[in-house]
């Protein structure tokens, strides 16, 4: 077994204090740019490192903090020994993203351009014009210039942008049009580029980028690269820690560069929370390093895995379900949102744990699954809300609709891709259960207090050995909107007696509050080991005026209590980092009960960001009425509920 | 040849001895070289002037009395002989070809004993008393070494890096039990013809010793290779060296050695003159001479055996022939110094010899007129002995009293014997083209053309739950704000307690491996084998005795060594034991391993042990037995292997591959002869309990 580094976690000691200055504390500034040319090569020959950064600005929500995250890597030492190279593209000037800053050494520009940082400065090596970085081919081009200008005994590759894990990412929305690339795009410009450059393998990859610790981009780029460093959860602000670059300095491995990179940008959402006074954006953090050969054993484990369980898939397919269902999942979806429905990322390793009841031969390769995968991850930054991480999440859909493409277009690695293809296969043969359901479309209040509700609803008898999942909904009014969904909370199955379902709510509901003012938000809530943890949509007018759709995802604790925070532009279909200005606006998304599902409209209520907007649970106050209801669904997607209706204590 | 006087009162009245006349070369009493000074006859063959003494030259040293143009008759019919079952060789034809390799000898040999009259008007006799005691002998000898005492031990499989072990009863059969009583099996039918008074000539001796010897040879041939008859009687890519080498060796060499060694016990036997000398040390010599060559033969292949491929079959086939060389030279001082004698002593007492020329006489060999009385042609040397039984009972006739069932001859024409070229080069390789073809037709429809399927081996990797790493539990839900729920009633609970269960079971398997093999079963383990299944995975259950050497450590896992089996060979990484009718061998290869390499690598090697015509199932993939391993595949294959020694025999076997969780790779594969499976359970019973034990100990 590989030794892996232990997981850092946030204790319930007192946070560790970082000041911002002091995260920044090992760079020393030097005065100056210095105003030479760029150099073509470094002096001297090959360096240690040459570090290529890939930087797709041309995109939603991004270029303002690409650009001040690299302009903090100019504030970095010179170092002979270490190149680093950057093909950045940015938005055409009238572009709402346009960013205000600008790198040092350079004007602001818009076309992309490959730079040196050299000097304290980025140092123009050339212009390309307009070029689409969504393709391989010019991924594959600039790898190849950038090893042949700054040869180096290693290379590292970091790519910057927006990810959608197994969607892919790296989405370049400017002219000459809007590109992104598959994991397999990914994959073919890398090893082009790599042909081409004669590098056989890269010491370090670096996703900064959401969502990109992901089994589909681990196992396809493994054969490339050594070490592979990504996030399994959303990315926020400056992923492309600082930190990462000195260690390039000491000639260290793509392994100690990664665990830099991964503890730079734990200390960076230490800042980030003390600047926002008080909520830890940490624990929702989940950064991993999957080491590349190892993933290929994990790719064996995988296929094994896959064909016994397709043998008997008739047999397990509830199985998998429930342990789909309880795992922890990335980016929950709110029901019928559309876009903004679930992507369907859990964690595979939590999945693998809770996939239970199996025939023996599954058992053996579930576990056989479950050790290559703790092999192949090397080190992991989580926090509460994500301690149940295991290091690469993996797309696993309920709804076949959503796999379309998925094993087709060469995302899938073969064994996950079948298995998929398999559970879904069983969802659709399972049709439509007759018998399945609630005794009774009535639930039944087991006891209502001050301190909150608690229902429960019996199953059938034939629903007993079928259902997959259970959800305790609440519906009010929130805002001026009636009936709206204010939470999706958990169901405890068979809590009380075989086949009995159960909820709980403590009559609190998601907010939006700046102190005075409160605006409710529908979320919904996954239970995990560290506490709920919660997705709510919202849309944000920048001060400019243009809008873009953000995700909000957040961590209640037992006692109620929102813990952590964090927040990632949802504008083109993946996620990446977003700065809420202050003067901007938020208003939540409400789910409402429409014909075939869930209508997403906007509150009518408003917040304006200030440092003083926060992310609450509050109470909501005494007879408001609400509907609370449970529901039961089985491997096809069925659904059967079973509701009361009462007023808050 | 014989001292009894022609005439009846002992030699009295004996017609004086010829005298040479001036010029003549040779003296025709005693065959000496004249004007060589007194120098022993060395360079002109009593039997074949044109020739030295010190010769190669098979046709005359097998076949004395085919002189003349005679020679070349039996050179073409050699040669043409050979070229049949070499082609048929070298394109795969290997149940045509090693039939008609079998022939070649034999053909020749019946077709030169017609040619000559060897059999003296009682072809009947003298076909069954040598051919055909030889064949039928050595048919049933061979049968009962092959097939009988080393049954599947005789193939000369042998594996491994530097794997040298030697198995004893295997080398004294081969190299003793084969050469010694095979040879004195071959002298049954010979020596009984040869103390006929009809056929007491040494050259008679000789003569049957020869067919007897190539008929055995040629019976021990097919036996040995009986397994092309029922598959891989012809094959699409043969390695043409190998094959050529071996068809070789079965259609001269081991022809040549048995022969000449049995012609040379046997011509002794008979002795010089008429009459038999029988068992006088001159025999025990002869007899001596050929066990010795037999045994040489013997053992040169064995070692060459163990070389590997075309290099093994070569180095054999070399051997072969360079006992086949001294063989052939040995004979014929045999026989030059056997007629010199004969004549010499004949003349010191006064007689005359049996085949001395009388009336209108001419040399077999140079045709000119013979002497008198003579026993040697003055002019080529040449014995009047050398030639054929026609030539010779007209050479020693008084002309008027011809014999009735001779042609008669113009008068003043030298007769010839019966050799017309064509003919007997027609009769030979026609002979041998349908030896070939008959073999060939058999295996074509014995051939089994069954593909080849990995169901139904018998062999069964059963999951060992908990034999390797497991998974951790799910973390447990934080409580939701508000009421707690009320607990959970799982609705199965027996589950995870049967995992736990079984894990403890199996982690207590592997934590005392060594220990719980050294000092017996634990309780656990013997509660389940009463019916004999037992021990891990269902194998054979080692009794209580068993000890930490019947234990196989590969370093990464290991096995017990099942009752029967035996450890040929063991050192970390590799282990090779051989068992109830097939080998076990199991080997490591270092992390990062890959499947693909495993199972080439494997594949390779089986064709560089010298596994022809392999033929193999796709590999399958096949439930993980446990999850100390990432991926294990299995395919079975089958191909031939071959030795001038063991024949050909089929082969199959499977292989296991497995990916343990580091990276290491495991190969673990069996190799026997085909259908042994079938027909032993104890086999597949040791094969499952290894590669049960093995999976079982991955860690």
């Amino acid at each position: 077994m590989t030794p892996r580094r232990r997981r850092s976690r946030q204790s319930s000691s007192p946070r560790r204090y970082v000041a911002g200055a002091a995260a920044l504390g090992v760079l020393t500034v030097v005065g100056g740019a210095s105003g030479a040319a760029a150099p073509a090569a470094a002096p001297g020959g090959a360096a240690d490192w040459t570090m290529m950064v890939y930087a797709v600005g041309d995109t939603g929500g991004v270029p303002e903090l690409m650009v001040q995250n690299l302009s903090q890597l100019a504030a970095l030492p010179d170092a002979d020994n270490v190149n680093v190279v950057v093909m950045l593209d940015l938005p055409e000037r009238n572009d709402p993203d346009f960013p205000t800053s600008t790198l040092p050494g350079m004007g602001e520009f818009t076309t992309t351009k490959l730079l040196v940082l050299d000097g304290n400065r980025f140092n123009e090596i050339r212009d390309y014009g307009e070029v689409a970085m969504g393709r391989p081919d010019v991924l594959a081009a600039f790898i190849e210039e950038a090893a042949g200008r700054f040869p180096a005994a290693k290379y590292g590759l970091s790519l910057f942008d927006h990810g959608g894990g197994s969607f892919g990412g790296y989405i370049d929305e400017g002219p000459p049009s809007t590109t992104g690339m598959s994991i397999p795009d990914i994959r073919d410009g890398m090893a082009a580029g790599m042909a081409r450059s004669g590098i056989k393998s890269f010491d370090l990859l670096f996703h900064a980028a959401c969502l990109m610790s992901n089994y589909e981009t681990a196992s396809a780029l493994a054969p490339l690269a050594r070490t592979m460093v990504g996030s399994e959860e959303n990315m926020i602000k400056w992923p492309l820690s600082v930190q990462g670059f000195p260690p390039l300095r000491e000639n260290a491995s793509g392994q100690q560069v990664g665990e830099a990179f991964i503890d730079g940008y734990r200390q960076l959402l230490d800042d980030v929370a003390k600047e926002n006074g008080g909520q830890p954006y940490r624990d929702l953090a989940a950064m991993s390093i999957v080491a590349g050969e190892p993933i290929q054993r994990l790719d064996k484990a995988i296929e094994s895995f896959s064909k016994v369980a397709v043998a008997h898939m008739d047999e397990i397919a509830v199985e998998v379900a429930r342990a789909r269902a309880d795992a922890l999942e990335f980016v929950i979806g709110l029901p019928g949102s559309g876009a903004r429905d679930s992507i369907d990322h859990i964690d595979l390793g939590d999945f693998l744990r809770h996939l239970e009841n199996l025939p023996p031969e599954v058992e053996v390769a579930r576990d056989a699954a479950f050790a290559a995968l703790e092999a192949s991850v090397t080190a992991q930054v989580t926090g509460r809300a994500t301690e149940q991480a295991t290091g690469l999440n993996v797309f696993l859909p309920t709804d076949p609709a959503k796999a379309r493409g998925y094993v087709e277009s060469g995302t899938a690695p073969r064994g996950w891709g079948e298995f998929v293809t398999a559970f879904l296969q069983a969802g659709v043969d399972a049709g439509t259960s007759s018998g399945f359901g609630f005794t009774s479309d009535q639930a039944e209040v087991l006891l209502q207090d001050q301190t909150g509700i608690k229902i429960a609803g019996q199953l059938t008898a034939e629903s007993l050995d079928q259902v997959t999942a259970t959800e305790t909904q609440v519906y009010t009014r929130l805002g001026d909107t009636d009936g709206a969904l204010a939470l999706a909370l958990p169901g405890y199955l068979n809590a009380g007696g075989r086949g009995q379902v159960q909820g709980v709510w403590d009559y609190a509901v998601t907010t939006l509050s700046d102190g005075r003012t409160s605006i409710p938000a529908t979320t919904a809530y996954q239970i995990q080991s560290g506490g709920l943890v919660g997705d709510f949509l919202a849309q944000y007018t920048a001060p400019g005026g243009t809008t873009t759709d953000i995700g909000v995802r957040v961590l209640l604790s037992s006692e109620g209590q929102i813990q952590g925070v964090n927040v990632v532009d949802l504008s083109n279909g993946s996620a990446a980092g977003i700065e809420l200005q202050n003067g901007g606006t938020v208003t939540p998304y409400l789910f409402v009960p429409g014909s075939g599902g869930f209508d997403q409209v906007l509150s009518s209520q408003s917040l304006p960001v200030s440092d003083q907007l926060v992310v609450d649970f509050e109470r909501l106050p005494a007879g408001t009425p609400f509907r609370m209801a449970l529901l039961a669904l089985d491997v096809g997607g069925n659904a059967a509920s079973a509701t009361v209706e009462a007023r808050v204590q | 040849m014989t001292t009894t006087p022609e005439s009846p009162d002992g030699g009295a009245t004996a017609a004086p001895a010829p005298v040479a006349p001036p010029g003549a070369r040779f003296d025709p009493v005693t065959g000496a070289e004249l004007g060589a000074g007194g120098s022993e006859r060395k360079e002109s063959f009593a039997l074949q002037p044109g020739e030295p003494v010190m010769s190669f030259n098979m046709v005359t040293s097998l076949m004395p009395l085919a002189s003349g143009t005679a020679p070349q008759t039996y050179r073409w019919a050699l040669g043409l002989g050979l070229l049949v079952p070499v082609i048929a060789g070298a394109l795969g034809y290997l149940a045509f070809a090693f039939v008609a390799a079998a022939l070649v000898v034999p053909a020749i040999y019946v077709v030169y004993m017609y040619d000559v009259n060897e059999w003296e008007d009682q072809p009947v006799a003298v076909v069954l008393g040598t051919i055909g005691a030889a064949a039928a002998l050595g048919v049933g000898f061979t049968f009962l070494w092959h097939a009988g005492l080393l049954g599947d031990e005789v193939a000369p499989v042998d594996f491994g890096q530097g794997a040298g072990g030697v198995r004893w009863s295997t080398l004294l059969v081969l190299v003793l039990l084969v050469p010694v009583v095979g040879e004195l099996v071959k002298q049954v039918g010979p020596l009984f013809l040869a103390s006929r008074p009809q056929f007491d000539d040494m050259i008679d001796g000789l003569t049957f010793g020869v067919a007897a010897g190539a008929s055995f040879a040629a019976a021990e041939t097919i036996v040995v290779n009986r397994s092309l008859f029922s598959s891989f009687g012809s094959i699409d890519s043969p390695d043409s060296g190998f094959w050529v080498s071996l068809i070789l060796s079965a259609a001269i060499v081991k022809p040549i050695v048995y022969g000449a060694a049995t012609g040379i016990a046997v011509a002794a036997w008979s002795g010089i003159g008429s009459g038999f000398d029988g068992f006088k040390p001159s025999y025990l010599r002869g007899l001596g001479e050929a066990l010795l060559a037999n045994i040489l033969f013997q053992a040169g292949l064995y070692v060459a055996s163990r070389v590997e491929g075309t290099a093994g079959a070569v180095i054999g086939l070399i051997w072969g022939a360079l006992i086949a060389a001294v063989l052939l030279v040995r004979l014929r001082y045999l026989l030059h110094y056997a007629v010199l004698e004969a004549a010499l002593e004949a003349s010191s007492k006064g007689t005359t010899l049996k085949d001395s020329a009388h009336g209108t006489a001419f040399c077999p060999s140079c045709e000119m007129p013979l002497l008198e009385g003579a026993n040697f042609c003055v002019v080529c040397g040449t014995a009047t002995r050398a030639g054929g039984k026609v030539t010779r009972a007209r050479n020693r006739s008084v002309d008027a009293a011809a014999t009735p069932s001779l042609k008669p001859v113009p008068a003043g024409t030298a007769p010839r014997d019966n050799s017309k070229t064509a003919v007997v080069v027609g009769a030979v390789v026609a002979a041998i083209v349908l030896g070939g073809a008959i073999g060939q037709g058999v295996a074509a429809a014995g051939e089994d053309d069954a593909p080849l399927s990995p169901e139904d081996s018998g062999i069964v990797l059963e999951p060992d739950l908990g034999a390797g790493p497991t998974t951790e539990d799910a973390p447990e839900p934080a409580d939701p704000p508000g009421p707690d729920p009320d607990p959970t009633e799982e609705s199965d609970e027996s589950s995870s307690e049967s995992s736990t269960e079984s894990s403890n079971g199996s982690s207590a398997k592997l934590a005392s491996f060594s220990t719980a093999l050294s000092d017996g079963f634990t309780d656990e383990e013997s509660e389940g084998t009463d019916d004999g299944s037992g021990g891990i995975g269902g194998g054979p259950q080692p009794d209580d005795t068993t000890t930490s050497s019947d234990i196989v450590d590969l370093g990464v896992a290991g096995f017990r060594v099942p009752a029967g089996w035996e450890v040929e060979f063991n050192e970390p990484g590799f282990a090779q034991l051989w068992g109830p009718g097939g080998y076990f061998i199991a080997l490591t290869t270092p992390s990062p391993a890959s499947m693909e390499g495993l199972i080439s690598d494997h594949l390779q090697g089986l064709e560089g042990f010298g596994v022809q015509e392999l033929e193999y199932t796709q590999p399958e993939a096949i439930s993980l037995p446990t999850s100390a391993v990432v991926d294990a595949q299995t395919l079975f294959y089958r191909g031939l292997m071959a030795s001038q020694q063991g024949g050909t025999f089929p082969v199959e076997g499977f292989g296991y591959y497995f990916l343990t969780q580091d990276g290491t790779g495991i190969t673990a594969f069996g190799l026997f002869e085909q259908g042994a499976l079938d027909a032993s359970t104890d086999l597949v019973d040791g094969y499952n309990a290894m590669l049960n034990d093995l999976v079982s100990t991955i860690q």
